[in-house]
């Protein structure tokens, strides 16, 4: 603002029309998004081609290439069947995306209505909503999913509701507290005194300013659910054999660490890639939907 | 005597708290007529314009009444305030900076709000947000359609607000410090702007302020509040020169020099 002028427009900033508020520059400083966005398109890469490339030979057993060491035509190594390590991680990277993509869909779909409901409703509902996953929550991750699989039986599926059933309280809770904080917010009393409806303030106000801690803590549920599908696989309550699995491998490979280290270590560095990698974009996220940081970033 | 909105014996209490925040305030307003209410914060004018919007926070009590047009606004449910709210009964919010969605572009919003009021077509209400901006003094407002609110400064922001309020033609506009986030000269502009809008629509408004010199420019008369209670009441001319209470009198010296001389 410069010197007093006491015509209408004096308080026009210049300079050119407005555009949208997000650019790429804007994502090149922001070091952990970027750098997470790099690990899970690896991910997503190796996940997608290396089984396009070697079609069957995830499952192909070759018994003279056993426990083969990295090098030569078993890149990171084979395990104790001969079987290219590579493609199996390549294949366990699809089941982990799967698992722990459709596991945050599920647990997204039931959380953000929920939440809603507990936010905006009425306070004894709201209450009674919260009491009840708190209940839920109160329980490890992974003791709450072993019971789902033990009513379930083990299987991919099961898996999948299993991890999404158990972050379903805690998107719940993510977005309650972000409506919550958005509902006190005087665009949305605004909104209220020109006669907007129910189903107008929460879906046209309160949501789309409610979403960002929502985003950062599903992008932060897929790097844990990850590790979630692999302990349950670990265990042999997840995917089955001879489906491979990150955890599964880890759980079979364990009697051939000490004399062929590969057979553990590489579905471990993947396991690590795929965590990291989500929770960097995790953070990034945070940082970048935060509109104090983002104005500095600008 | 049918005033547009007839305020009598309005007591508002906090959940819990031993005061009122607001005691046994009545007062009624004609068609086209500015009220001012003045007083320092926490004297219970900015309860006093959410008991008027029905906007009150859950835990907070009011009684006595509060007669709009023959309707009464206090404890009427949402269902029959909603079709007043906008059309009837509007407002301007404090902060402009806040009271605009962030995530939708000024355009979309102010098109949204007359398409769904007036049922106007999309074309339609551009054309008339598009107007509504050239009225509020915005400058291109073909573009400025397309800007988000933090794209544009205070003093845009709080014109677009203006805007909205009373794009509906309300019969009443409550007009809580509309000017108090803005800078002086901003403010100056801004409240000209709406001087010459109530002028031309013969809305009336009760403006909330803690700032005397607001009042002189914009009203016809004005109650002072403190502690929760009217302290002082009357024609702005008169108040201005010749105050009957103590805290009138304090809050008239308060004010500049300068500026207590070109209201006198």
């Amino acid at each position: 603002m410069t010197l007093p002028d006491l015509t209408p427009s004096a308080d026009t900033a210049g300079g050119p029309p407005p555009r949208r508020g997000i650019s790429l520059r804007m994502l090149a400083h922001n070091k952990s998004l970027t750098a997470g966005a790099i690990l899970i398109f690896v991910v997503l890469a190796v996940g997608i081609l290396i089984p396009l490339l070697k079609p069957g030979q995830a499952t192909a057993l070759h018994p003279n290439a056993s426990l083969a060491s990295p090098g030569g035509s078993y890149l990171i190594g084979a395990d104790q069947f001969g079987r290219d390590l590579l493609t199996r991680v390549a294949q366990g990277y699809r089941i982990s995306l799967a698992v722990s993509a459709g596991s945050v869909a599920l647990a997204l779909i039931l959380g953000i209505p929920i939440g809603l409901v507990a936010a905006t409703g009425s306070p004894l509902l709201g209450g009674i909503i919260m009491r009840l996953l708190d209940v839920l929550m109160a329980f490890p991750a992974l003791l709450l999913a072993i019971v789902v699989v033990a009513i379930f039986g083990p299987g991919t599926l099961v898996l999948l509701l299993a991890i999404g059933i158990v972050y379903t309280p805690i998107v719940a809770r993510v977005m309650r507290a972000a409506a919550l904080e958005t509902s006190r917010d005087s665009f949305v009393d605004a909104a209220r005194a020109r006669g907007a409806s129910y189903w107008r303030l929460v879906f046209r106000h309160i949501v789309p300013n409610s979403m960002g801690p929502v985003i950062v803590q599903a992008s932060i549920l897929m790097g844990v659910s990850v590790l979630l599908e692999a302990a349950l696989s670990f265990i042999g309550l997840g995917v089955q054999p001879p489906t491979p699995s990150l955890g599964l491998m880890l759980s079979t490979g364990r009697d051939f660490m000490s004399s062929s280290p590969w057979v553990v270590a590489d579905p471990g560095i993947a396991i690590l890639i795929m965590v990291v990698g989500f929770t960097l974009v995790g953070d990034g996220l945070r940082d970048w939907l935060d509109p104090r940081k983002r104005a500095i970033a600008r | 005597m049918t005033a547009l909105l007839a305020v009598r014996d309005l007591d508002v209490r906090y959940g819990g708290a031993q005061r009122l925040a607001v005691r046994e305030l009545e007062f009624t307003l004609d068609p086209g007529e500015v009220l001012g209410v003045v007083g320092e914060s926490g004297s219970g004018k900015t309860t006093l314009g959410l008991a008027l919007l029905g906007l009150l926070p859950e835990g907070a009590t009011a009684t006595g009444s509060v007669s709009f047009d023959g309707v009464e606004l206090l404890g009427a449910t949402e269902k029959r305030l909603r079709p007043l709210r906008g059309t009837q009964l509007s407002t301007i919010m404090q902060n402009a900076a806040t009271a605009l969605n962030p995530c939708f572009t000024i355009g979309s919003q102010m098109t949204a709000l007359l398409r769904r009021h007036r049922k106007m077509s999309r074309s339609a209400a551009r054309a008339e947000t598009v107007d509504w901006l050239r009225k509020v003094g915005i400058p291109s407002p073909e573009t400025r359609l397309r800007a988000y609110p933090h794209q544009l400064s205070g003093g845009m922001n709080q014109r677009v607000v203006i805007a909205m309020a009373l794009a509906l033609n309300p019969k009443l506009v409550v007009a809580d410090e509309p000017t108090s986030a803005l800078d002086v000269t901003v403010q100056a502009a801004v409240l000209r702007l709406l001087r010459t809008l109530i002028d031309d629509s013969a809305s009336a408004m009760v403006l909330i302020t803690h700032d005397l010199g607001v009042v002189a420019q914009l009203c016809s008369k004005v109650i002072v509040m403190n502690g929760g209670a009217v302290v002082e009441r009357g024609p702005v001319a008169e108040l201005m020169t010749k105050p009957k209470d103590a805290y009138t009198k304090r809050l008239l010296a308060s004010l500049p020099a300068r500026r207590a001389e070109v209201t006198a």
